[in-house]
């Protein structure tokens, strides 16, 4: 696919005697949005910060976009945008002051910035309170704040740490549409919560973490497979009469594993995505195809399935 | 390093801690001045070429002169320009947001305390300058320009030492995670050199040279002597010797028992130093201050780049 | 109205002609005074009861004093030879211009015209004053001065001559122009003083010269003081001259009140040497007054765009 923008081997962080990060290998693409999941002190935070070149990892390499975020951290931070956990903000200065001393501080021409900033004013739904003071603006403005206040570099790469703590519902959809936004302009998206069904919703990858060992990590789809499934594909099909003969033919085909019967639909186990095959397989039986669905597996699931 | 240096700067000018400061620095010193000149005419003691910088030397009696005042406030002022330069960011969230922008680490302290020291130098010339004014406005005798090149030195001392405060106070804000914290433990600190020092100084020369009634004059010199050096360790000593043998060219040495015996074997008093010797004088004290400031620098220099920078 | 102004108009003629009478008698006065030199001051004491006579004793008949003071002699009257009381008139005459009057006491203000004497009486006589004043609107010059008292009654007469000897009175007034004792200067600038010396004795002045005492602080005896003139000569009585008086505090003056001290010594004939005490203020000069307010306004000013230009309102 595209690029790969982070490439960890090994990486492993220490602190005096406990590790937080153990042995750790991720790789992400570009455009990606990597949903960053594990139970509390697994050590997510920790690796964004080795990854961010703010703290130093015990062992192990880094490469982002090309960069080792330990020997050229500038490199890196000009490219990625960094959302802490607990985001604050000069609280004296309005919310267009500290988009602007960001900017200043990545050397943005001030004209160019100017009018970036205020595109990012409006993109986040914050042009009316632009010219308050930060202190008082709500938490979720704050929030959405920080998006802007990461965007304003116009990052590659994106690190959101837990952005939907402490935001109420609707707060949470502007933010992961605001997230989704960024990933549709190109910037690869590392997105780190404990709201599963969030990181189900946006995310096209993810990786869950426990202890610092990367314990699954993949599409969601194919996780559940494997942790619930066994790695089976599992499709429901809806048929007007259920015959043994057309549950022989499904059974002789390649791929298929075992077919039950439930009444008036099948529940087919097999190794590949044989839906095309089946319909057309029970449409040339003579019979009626009233529906059909390949079973999904919810990322709740997953992780309860992969951290037991 | 120059937005951060522009940011604390532009912080720091606007925040009410500075406004406060500011005004009563300078109402304390005019204060000071304005009661001082009073007494000029009776503090003239020689046909005195240095009669411009008796306004900041005299004092009037129920209050401290000049130098006094500003021997207070600069800790104060560094202090307060310093104490919370780290903390602050830390316990505002700030620090990793900042951190995480594509700058050096050290830029963050070198801006902050290049923007606290830009800060007290504005104030300390500040001061100078109105109080200056303000005496020349009252007394009319102008300063020759021997005396305005010790008040440039004056001012560049003090801002020095004021450096090395907001150096300690930038220490104690890397060090401790509490505002408040720091800024007691620089306060306290401040007290102890302040107060404290003299009196140790004071208690270890008594010990090692007892005087009474009948000691001698060169026992009572060594008792001064040993007072002096230990009083030494305390950087406000350091500034108070610097200030005042650079704003009275009639103080030939820095120690008063030797002051002392040539006056009395001389039967009166020495010549006013020029001002290359009152420089020679002093640099030994103004080197220190630097030196204790670098040290103070160099430490939070260290500590805030092996730090941890997550919000504890 | 126009009575008043009559008045004023008589008062003015008559005075004119009081003084004018005695500016012309006053040659005269002098005239007589020598004569009366040349008479015997002390006539005998006769004591021949023969002849009928009147005797006049005086034992202080010379009195010396200045111009302003008034002479009282004691005349003991005496007449002789008689044997009834009889009624002598009594009359002083002393040179124009002066009162002259005969009282019985000094303090008293009766004037005595006549006086019964009794020649049978064997008690030393009777005791009469005789008082000169000199004219107070012209200073009577120095020298003696004859008055005679008379006593006459009908054929009988006697009369004697006293003498008032006038001295000179030296006396002088150092006053500033403006009767105040303080003026105004600025450091190393040349301020001005004015100083009356008025001669309000009664014989003019040789010389008047001045002296001056500075601050007594520290380096202030670079104070300059100078008079011109710096001495007065032949200063007549009642005339006065304008003295300047050039004050320089030195260049680095601290501004604030000095006292300076202005004197004259005069004849060594004086008594008194006047003095004045003058405080000089001293002020900014304003040079360096407006520098010294220009520094606090560009400070106020570099605070302000200093605010302006690294603030961020
Ligand atoms: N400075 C530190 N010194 C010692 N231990 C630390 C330090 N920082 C983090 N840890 C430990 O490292 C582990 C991982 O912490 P980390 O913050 O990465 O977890 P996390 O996955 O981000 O958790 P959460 O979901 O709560 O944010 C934790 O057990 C924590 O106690
Ligand atoms: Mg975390």
């Amino acid at each position: 696919m595209g690029q790969v923008v982070i490439e960890t081997k090994d990486l492993s962080k220490t602190y005096d005697g406990f590790t937080a990060v153990d042995k750790l290998n991720l790789h992400i693409e570009e455009g990606e949005i990597f949903g960053f999941l594990g139970p509390n002190g697994a050590g997510k935070t920790t690796t964004i910060l080795m990854l961010l070149g703010l703290t130093e990892p015990s062992s192990g390499t880094i490469q982002v976009c090309g960069y080792n975020p330990d020997r050229e951290p500038l490199e890196v931070k000009r490219i990625v945008g960094y959302l802490p956990e607990k985001v604050g903000f000069y609280e004296d200065l309005t919310a267009r002051q500290n988009l602007e001393y960001t900017a200043e501080l990545n050397n943005l021409p001030r004209g160019e910035a100017q009018e970036r900033i205020s595109n990012l004013l409006s993109t986040v739904g914050l042009s009316q309170v632009s010219d308050q003071e930060v202190r008082k603006l709500s938490r979720g403005m704050k929030q959405r704040l920080g998006i802007a206040d990461i965007w304003v570099k116009d990052p590659k790469l994106v690190f959101l740490d837990e952005p939907t703590s402490g935001i109420d519902p609707e707060g949470i959809e502007d933010i992961l549409n605001l997230t989704a936004n960024m990933a549709k302009r190109g910037m690869t998206v590392v997105f780190c919560s404990h709201q599963l069904h969030q990181v189900q919703r946006i995310c096209t990858r993810v990786g869950i973490l426990a202890k610092g060992h990367l314990v699954a990590e993949g599409q969601i789809d194919g996780l559940g497979r494997q942790a619930i499934a066994g790695g089976r594909y599992r499709i429901e099909a809806q048929v007007g009469q259920v015959h043994q003969e057309l549950i022989d033919a499904i059974k002789r085909m390649g791929g298929v594993t075992e077919v039950q019967d439930s009444g008036d639909s099948l529940l087919i186990s097999c190794n590949k995505d044989l839906r095309k095959q089946i319909s057309k397989l029970i449409v040339e039986s003579d019979n009626s195809l009233l529906g059909m669905r390949i079973e999904e597996y919810s990322l709740e699931a997953i992780y309860k399935k992969v951290l037991s | 390093m120059y937005a951060i240096f522009r940011k604390e700067l532009a912080d720091h000018l606007e925040s009410k801690r500075f406004a406060i400061l500011f005004i009563l620095a300078t109402l304390a010193a005019v204060f000071a001045v304005l009661l001082a000149v009073q007494n000029i005419r009776g503090a003239v003691t020689s046909s005195s070429e240095f009669v411009f910088l008796k306004i900041f030397t005299i004092s009037s009696e129920p209050l401290p002169f000049f130098l006094f005042f500003i021997s207070i406030f600069i800790p104060i002022i560094g202090i307060a320009l310093g104490f919370d330069a780290v903390n602050s960011e830390r316990t505002s969230g700030n620090l990793s947001r900042l951190l995480s922008q594509p700058i050096y680490r050290d830029s963050i302290i070198n801006g902050k305390f290049l923007a606290s020291l830009a800060v007290l130098s504005f104030m300390v010339v500040s001061v100078i300058a109105i109080v200056g004014g303000l005496g020349l406005r009252i007394i009319g005798v102008p300063p020759n320009s021997e005396e305005v090149l010790r008040l440039v030195a004056f001012a560049l001392t003090s801002i020095i030492y004021g450096g090395f405060w907001v150096a300690l106070a930038i220490l104690f804000s890397v060090s401790f995670d509490r505002a408040a914290t720091s800024m007691l433990v620089s306060l306290a600190l401040w007290i102890f050199f302040f107060l404290f020092a003299s009196m140790i100084a004071e208690a270890i020369a008594n010990a090692r040279v007892p005087l009474d009634q009948n000691s001698s004059l060169e026992m009572f010199a060594r008792n001064i002597e040993i007072q002096r050096m230990v009083s030494r360790i305390s950087p406000c000593n350091l500034y108070g010797e610097a200030i005042v043998a650079l704003l009275t060219p009639e103080i030939a040495s820095l120690n008063p028992a030797l002051m002392m015996i040539s006056v009395t074997v001389a039967g009166k008093m020495l010549t006013p130093l020029n001002f290359g010797q009152s420089l020679l004088l002093i640099w030994p004290q103004v080197v220190s201050i630097v030196a204790l400031a670098a040290i103070c620098f160099a430490i939070s220099y260290i500590r805030f780049i092996k730090q941890e920078i997550r919000a504890i | 109205m126009s009575k008043s102004i009559l008045a004023c108009l008589m008062t003015c003629l008559l005075l004119c002609a009081v003084v004018f009478s005695g500016l012309a008698n006053t040659q005269l006065v002098m005239a007589k005074s020598e004569e009366a030199n040349s008479l015997p001051l002390i006539p005998p004491w006769q004591a021949s009861p023969s002849e009928e006579e009147i005797q006049f004793n005086c034992k202080y008949p010379i009195q010396s004093g200045t111009a302003d003071s008034s002479f009282s002699f004691d005349v003991d009257l005496k007449y002789v030879g008689g044997e009834e009381l009889q009624l002598f008139d009594l009359s002083a005459e002393g040179p124009s211009g002066w009162l002259v009057r005969v009282q019985q006491t000094v303090a008293g203000t009766k004037e005595l015209p006549a006086v019964v004497l009794d020649p049978t009486q064997t008690y030393g006589g009777e005791k009469v004053v005789v008082i000169a004043i000199p004219p107070y609107w012209v200073i009577t010059e120095p020298g003696d001065y004859n008055i005679r008292l008379q006593a006459a009654s009908g054929n009988l007469e006697g009369s004697i001559d006293l003498t008032v000897r006038v001295t000179a009175r030296y006396e002088f007034e150092f006053e500033t122009e403006t009767g105040l004792l303080n003026t105004k200067a600025t450091a190393g600038k040349e301020s001005h003083l004015t100083i009356v010396v008025s001669n309000t004795g009664t014989a003019s002045l040789d010389k008047v010269m001045f002296s001056s005492s500075k601050p007594s602080g520290i380096g202030d005896e670079r104070w300059s003081i100078t008079f011109k003139p710096d001495e007065l000569e032949g200063l007549k009585p009642m005339e006065e001259q304008e003295v300047d008086v050039t004050i320089k505090p030195p260049a680095k003056t601290i501004t604030g009140d000095y006292m300076i001290t202005l004197r004259t010594n005069s004849d060594p004939l004086t008594s008194r040497s006047p003095e004045l005490k003058i405080r000089v203020t001293v002020g900014t000069s304003t040079k360096w007054g407006w520098i010294g307010a220009g520094i606090i306004v560009a400070v106020i000013a570099g605070l302000v765009v200093g605010f302006r230009k690294l603030g961020r309102k």
